[in-house]
């Protein structure tokens, strides 16, 4: 493409940008990152973390191409 | 330096992000952190490794039937902040692969331009969808883990070194992984990236949140293209370690949802010498 078609063609690009914007709003993308953050919560007082630990502390052969 | 007024991209300071995470992710620590996952894909098999891989701890909750509240929790809060910026800035196995790539280029290998555009994608999502939720909750198998280079390159050498044990173990399959192993790294040599664009999960979710992520994707800091400043030069889709070309015109929302996907956060296109692309002020 040359510079000028593309120029041309992308004109409505300066204001746009790269982003998906207007998909969500400001407010709906906090409310989801709080609500994720919720769900660490609530992992971690089920005692995911251990569980999380656990796992990678025991000695995995996945790697080997064997499984656990 | 500064081109039209904004400070040029200086592309040490990621290489110096890589190297730190790098070592922080493999200082070991005796375990102490393995509560916690890697925001980013590393094997917790590695004998130095400090935390928790992602992707394996995923499969194994999906084996054990359980729902890990935790791990949705974070790796879609990670997603929704910052989208791939660690695969780009703090990934291990991608800073090996940039390394490779550049080592091809300057030993002179032909660049390979692997498919772009949703091709990855689609990958990407089979990757999830198959190796890591349908065939471990069928068989019991971590089967990702059981194919990953990341994992061989990480740990699978290393163990049989570490526990000679495990040596009478090793059958053909492991060969088979040493093989993709091989592949993976003859193919970075002279593609950009291979593995990260077409088989990492924790790729495809992470760039889940690559349209709208509050600090790269959708704030007040999102990356713009000026299209009037561009000489079409291609500088930017040369230096992007994704092959992404951040100059070709979006025809509509789906296109820059497929470039969200695959962007890595990795600033290297606002190297652009006329300063066409660059995050808002």
């Amino acid at each position: 493409m040359n510079p000028k078609e593309r120029k041309t063609r992308g004109d409505d690009r300066v204001t746009k940008g790269l982003r998906a914007e207007g998909v969500i709003s400001r407010a709906g993308l906090m409310t989801s990152i709080l609500l994720l953050g919720g769900l660490m919560v609530l992992g971690a007082v089920r005692g995911e973390l251990a569980e999380i630990r656990l796992n990678a502390v025991t000695l995995c052969l996945s790697c080997l191409g064997l499984g656990r | 330096m500064r081109v039209n007024g904004r400070p040029r991209f200086r592309r040490q300071t990621r290489i110096r992000y890589q190297l730190t995470s790098l070592v922080l992710s493999n200082l070991s620590l005796a375990g102490a952190l393995k509560f916690l996952p890697y925001p980013f894909l590393h094997c917790y098999a590695c004998p130095l490794a400090a935390a928790a891989c992602p992707i394996g701890t995923l499969q194994h909750f999906i084996i054990v039937g359980e729902i890990p509240l935790f791990l949705i929790g974070f790796v879609g809060a990670v997603g929704l902040l910052v989208s791939r910026l660690p695969c780009g800035w703090l990934c291990p196995f991608g800073f090996i692969q940039d390394l490779l790539r550049r080592t091809g280029a300057a030993l002179g290998i032909y660049e390979i331009r692997l498919p772009g555009g949703v091709t990855p994608v689609i990958t990407r999502l089979l990757a999830v969808v198959f190796l890591v939720l349908l065939l471990p909750s069928l068989t019991g198998n971590p089967w990702f883990c059981r194919l990953c280079p990341a994992g061989t390159l990480e740990g699978g050498i290393w163990i049989p070194f570490i526990r000679p044990g495990v040596l009478s173990l090793i059958g053909a399959f492991y060969w088979f992984k040493i093989g993709l192993l091989a592949f993976t790294i003859l193919l970075a040599l002279s593609a950009k990236r291979p593995f990260c664009r077409f088989m990492c999960p924790m790729g495809f979710l992470l760039g889940l949140g690559g349209g709208v992520a509050a600090l790269t994707g959708s704030g007040s800091r999102r990356r713009e293209v000026h299209v009037e400043k561009c000489n079409a030069c291609s500088l930017c889709r040369r230096v992007c370690p994704a092959d992404v070309d951040p100059s070709v015109p979006v025809k509509g929302f789906p296109d820059v949802l497929v470039e969200s996907l695959n962007c890595i956060e990795c600033d290297e296109c606002e190297r652009c010498p006329t300063g066409a692309i660059a995050r808002r002020r």
